[in-house]
């Protein structure tokens, strides 16, 4: 589903040349739960956002879902992106003047999915978070859980072939933690395909693989094997 | 998608109730504003459009050389109007178009009231369009006796009756008969009546109008349709050479009327200036009004900064978050517009009364719809552009990695708003108090010539011929000082000639003389100073009948050494000089001092009576009893004099209070914008503020930090005003030969009062934040 050879991102300022990712060797297959670890700065976020096609590599090649994305343009890379990928944030970043409820039908109203399947599709994902009681309500009358469970709904509900949570659980407590820990693991269970960047050990068990950034460079691979990976998927530079 | 975008503007707008209020105040005081004056402007541009066929009608005209330049004249001489129409056959209709009379004694049943009365032609009704409600426009001026009057004379003569036949009786001596009723004349039209006579009438009256020097009326034409106007007008350049004189030096032509309004008859601007100027100051002021929902949209872009990167990260594309934000300012300019209709509706009242305007807003006409539309749209989209593109564009991984902060260009983008809004405040102020001030200098001018407690009478026929006896009665009077009587009001004296010679005289040399005439207590009622020679001889005034009074400008043209005893020709008649008097404005003193002389009064048209200070009334009752004993068929008409010389001023007053409304309001909203953005910097500084508070700043310091930033602007913002203001200033004065010397003071006064203005608007927010708890301040942040 996603495959990197020898990527690179660079950030350049008027003084500084930053290397945020050098020579990233890197596959992710279909229904994986992979998890991306390491300390602050190693560049875990900013691979999750080449791998979000949010942002375009310096260097390297990116093939995402039989696409050579590494030179997609804005444009190229929106439409992708719609239609595949689910963003789960640590800060939730729900929209304060949308309701629960529109919150989880934005990505299906920029797919200009209609209105009648929108309404049958969000209930239905409210429902599998357990939130479809609260669906009129804003975000700021919501606990952090109950938050980030709506932006877990809104992840999915289009059916994306990739979820990718940043640090998902970072302004989360313990239990509530674990409940959004338990949806994502019944998530890929259910066959998506889901990246996490988190600091948590006790998050990144719940993956199949656990991917040890440092540096701007993959230092570790612990494979749990939950679904096979190929031998040569991860190379150690 | 649509309804999604609306909804989050409109909980926008609801959640953030303090801004919206800055935002949409802001906009519908500008948008008012604007309204109010583009209704103006839209007034001004369409006069005498409403006419059938417009772009056929002309005013005709003619060029007269003085000194070897052309000047374009409104006044013809009578037999023009016929003798172009009989000889061009382009020209379809024609007509002469004058004033019978200004204070003419209009009765009907006893009622009697003074009323302006003017002449026409037959041709009249088939050049303009003035609809009749009752009468035929094909014969209505057939009659010598008729009279037509405008529906809104009607009812005030004749209420609601039908006045087709009734007889009316003017200035107690000639009666007419109504033949027609005009629908009222509409506000926009150059030509005005509520009386119309047959010009034969006039003509009749004063034969002596019959010549081709005399240049006494004005005229208008239709051209045949087809007709190229460029090759009429030079076929009429030579009309007087052909037809009239072959060394005429005058040069017939056709103005359009669609132009009168504007401009002058040479083409020189007139109206239009004001209009351009009130259509520049309405775009400035929205502009002012755009700049702060640019300001503070821009500024509050951080708090919609996680919906623009949530929203590009799960789809959205650069163009539909720009048609979000292009939508949601005009969604609010539509708020913003239906608020500024209210309020151009509450305040037309005001802005008529200041325009001397009766400016109806007709919601029926798409005129009106279409500058609402225009207004709506442009500033919606100068208002909604910048900040549409400037949200559009945030990088969504900064935004939602929280790392996203408003930029460095932004701020300075909002300060060059708020700069630019202040350059045009501070340019408007200025120049408008610079205005100000002019006026005021030309209305207290010392013009020569006292006029403070004089009163003017209107002298009818009646009176002219007791003339010496009503002045002689009043002189008796305690009430009153000193009497005079002339052919003018000594200020406005517009009958020149430039036939007069003298001896050592350049022949190439013609100057425009202005000839007042006067009688012998002339000098004592305005107080005229002599610099040489005499008076006219109070004892036998016969004697002086062929000597002229002029004045020191005069004296100078003719010569340098004395002038007493010296002649000047002129009419066929010798004069000669017998005394000198200091220059005094004959005209009004928006124009240079004229040369002038003054010949003894027979024919006088004005009585002026100088009363004893402090006893105005009493002396109004005393001459209304001395006049009505020799005129007892006609009501006073009197006037103040100093009252008649401010009236000249009314337009320019008229425009100074606009212009200085429209300073007040650019001011007001410039200072929404800054309010706003003076509680979003405060809302920023929380944190500084706090850690400023425990590290030990006092309030004043802390509302120093704050006042600083803005004062800043103001400094900057009125050192670019300045230059911009004294060009723009220079230029206005040249039309100017009295004026005041440039007020520099002005800059300073300016500048600081905008620099109060702007204190108190930051300073509430600053103390407001400088106050707080700072732990309050350091546990919120």
């Amino acid at each position: 589903m996603i495959k990197t050879e020898n990527l690179c991102k660079t950030f350049r300022t008027e003084e500084v040349e930053t290397s945020a990712l050098s020579n990233v060797n890197l596959e992710i297959k279909k229904g994986e739960f992979v998890a991306i670890m390491g300390p602050s700065g190693c560049g875990k976020s900013t691979l999750l956002n080449i791998i979000g096609l949010l942002d375009n590599p310096s260097q390297g090649n990116f093939r995402f879902i039989e696409n050579e994305v590494s030179h997609y343009s804005e444009k190229q890379r929106t439409k992708l992106r719609k239609e595949n990928i689910g963003f789960v944030f640590q800060s939730f970043n729900l929209i304060d003047e949308l309701s629960v409820y529109e919150n989880v039908e934005l990505p299906l109203i920029y797919q200009k999915v209609p209105a009648v399947e929108r309404k049958l599709k969000v209930n239905e994902v409210l429902k599998r978070v357990q939130i479809e009681n609260r669906s009129k309500h804003f975000p700021q009358q919501l606990s952090g859980g109950q938050q980030q469970r709506v932006a877990i709904a809104r992840a999915v509900v289009a059916n994306p072939n990739l979820i990718l949570a940043d640090e998902p659980t970072g302004n989360l407590d313990s239990a509530n933690g674990n409940e959004v820990m338990n949806l994502l693991s019944q998530l890929n269970d259910e066959g998506t395909t889901i990246v996490m960047v988190t600091h948590s050990s006790s998050d990144a068990e719940r993956a199949s693989r656990i991917i040890q950034l440092f540096d701007g460079q993959i230092v570790s691979e612990n494979n749990k094997s939950k679904i096979a990976t190929p031998a040569n998927a991860v190379s150690f530079l | 998608m649509f309804f999604n975008n609306l909804k989050i503007a409109y909980r926008n707008l609801i959640r953030n109730k303090g801004y919206s209020f800055i935002n949409i105040s802001g906009l519908a005081i500008g948008m008012a504003c604007t309204i109010l004056l583009l209704l103006w402007v839209n007034h001004e541009l369409n006069f005498n459009n409403f006419h059938k066929e417009v772009d056929r009608i002309y005013q005709v005209a003619n060029y007269q050389t003085w000194n070897g330049t052309k000047n374009a004249m409104p006044n013809l001489p009578t037999p023009l109007i016929d003798a172009i129409k009989e000889k061009y056959p382009e020209i379809e209709y024609a007509t002469h178009y004058n004033a019978w009379g200004e204070n003419l004694l209009v009765e009907y049943k006893g009622k009697k009231q003074y009323e302006n009365i003017k002449s026409a032609d037959p041709d009249f009704f088939k050049i303009f369009n003035f609809p009749l409600i009752y009468g035929n426009m094909e014969t209505c001026l057939n009659d010598i006796n008729s009279l037509i009057i405008s529906e809104k004379a009607a009812k005030r003569i004749f209420g609601e009756e039908n006045p087709i036949g009734k007889i009316v009786n003017v200035d107690n001596r000639q009666p007419l008969v109504i033949t027609a009723v005009t629908e009222n004349i509409p506000s926009n039209s150059s030509i005005k009546f509520d009386f119309l006579i047959p010009f034969e009438m006039m003509r009749k009256q004063n034969p002596y109008s019959e010549n081709w020097s005399s240049h006494n009326y004005f005229g208008y034409a239709k051209i045949a349709k087809g007709t190229d106007i460029t090759s009429l007008n030079k076929k009429l350049d030579q009309f007087y050479i052909d037809h009239v004189d072959k060394e005429s030096e005058k040069y017939a032509f056709l103005f359009p009327i669609t132009k009168v309004h504007l401009y002058n008859l040479d083409g020189n601007p007139t109206k239009i200036t004001q209009v351009k100027m009130f259509f520049m100051i309405a775009i400035f002021i929205l502009i002012i009004a755009c700049f702060n929902f640019m300001n503070l949209s821009t500024a509050r872009a951080a708090k919609r900064a996680k919906e623009i990167g949530l929203k590009k990260a799960i789809g959205a594309t650069y163009t539909q978050l720009i048609k979000q934000f292009m939508g949601e300012s005009l969604l609010i300019t539509i708020v913003a517009a239906n608020f500024a209709i209210i309020l151009s509706h509450l305040f037309l009242p005001q802005f008529n009364l200041l325009m001397s305007r009766q400016l109806v807003i007709d919601y029926s006409s798409l005129e009106f719809w279409l500058i609402i539309f225009a207004v709506t749209i442009f500033t919606g989209l100068v208002a909604g552009a910048y900040p549409a593109f400037y949200l559009s564009s945030f990088n969504p991984i900064m935004v939602l990695k929280g790392t996203f902060s408003g930029g460095k260009g932004s701020n300075r983008f909002r300060r060059t708003l708020v700069v630019i809004q202040f350059i045009l405040a501070s340019t408007l102020l200025i120049s408008t108090l610079t205005i100000v001030l002019q006026t005021k200098y030309l209305a207290n001018m010392d013009v020569g010539l006292n006029k403070d407690n004089v009163i003017s009478v209107n002298v009818n026929q009646q009176m002219r011929d007791k003339i010496e006896t009503i002045k002689n009665e009043l002189s008796s009077s305690y009430l009153i000082e000193n009497v005079s009587y002339s052919s003018h009001i000594p200020y406005t004296v517009f009958s020149n000639g430039w036939g007069e010679n003298w001896e050592g005289k350049d022949p190439n040399f013609h100057p425009l003389i202005t000839y007042p005439y006067v009688d012998v207590d002339f000098f004592d009622v305005f107080k005229i100073k002599f610099i040489k020679g005499r008076p006219f001889n109070v004892d036998n005034p016969a004697a002086d009948s062929s000597c002229v009074i002029i004045n020191e400008k005069l004296a100078k043209m003719i010569s340098k050494e004395s002038v007493l005893d010296k002649m000047i020709h002129s009419n066929s008649e010798d004069l000669r000089i017998i005394g000198v008097v200091k220059d005094y404005h004959c005209t009004p003193n928006t124009r240079k001092l004229q040369p002038f002389m003054l010949r003894l009064c027979h024919d006088p048209n004005y009585l002026f009576i100088r009363y004893a200070e402090g006893n105005s009334m009493k002396a109004v009752h005393e001459i209304e009893r001395i006049c009505s004993k020799y005129n007892p068929d006609f009501p006073l008409i009197y006037q103040f004099l100093d009252d008649n010389y401010n009236n000249m001023y009314e337009n320019q007053r008229a425009t100074v209070s606009t212009l200085l409304y429209a300073s007040i309001f650019a001011i007001i909203v410039s200072c929404l914008g800054l309010f706003g953005l003076a509680s979003f910097n405060a809302e920023e500084r929380t944190k500084e503020i706090g850690v400023r508070k425990v590290l030990g700043a006092s309030m004043q310091q802390l509302i120093i930090i704050f006042s600083k930033d803005f004062s800043k602007w103001i400094v900057i913002a009125s050192l670019i005003s300045w230059p911009i203001t004294y060009f723009a200033m220079e230029q206005w004065f040249v039309n100017y030969p009295f004026r005041i010397d440039f007020p520099f003071w002005l800059f300073l006064a300016v500048f600081i009062l905008l620099l109060m203005i702007a204190i108190i608007t930051v300073g509430y927010q600053s103390w407001k934040s400088a106050t707080q708890n700072p732990i309050k301040s350091l546990k919120y942040e």
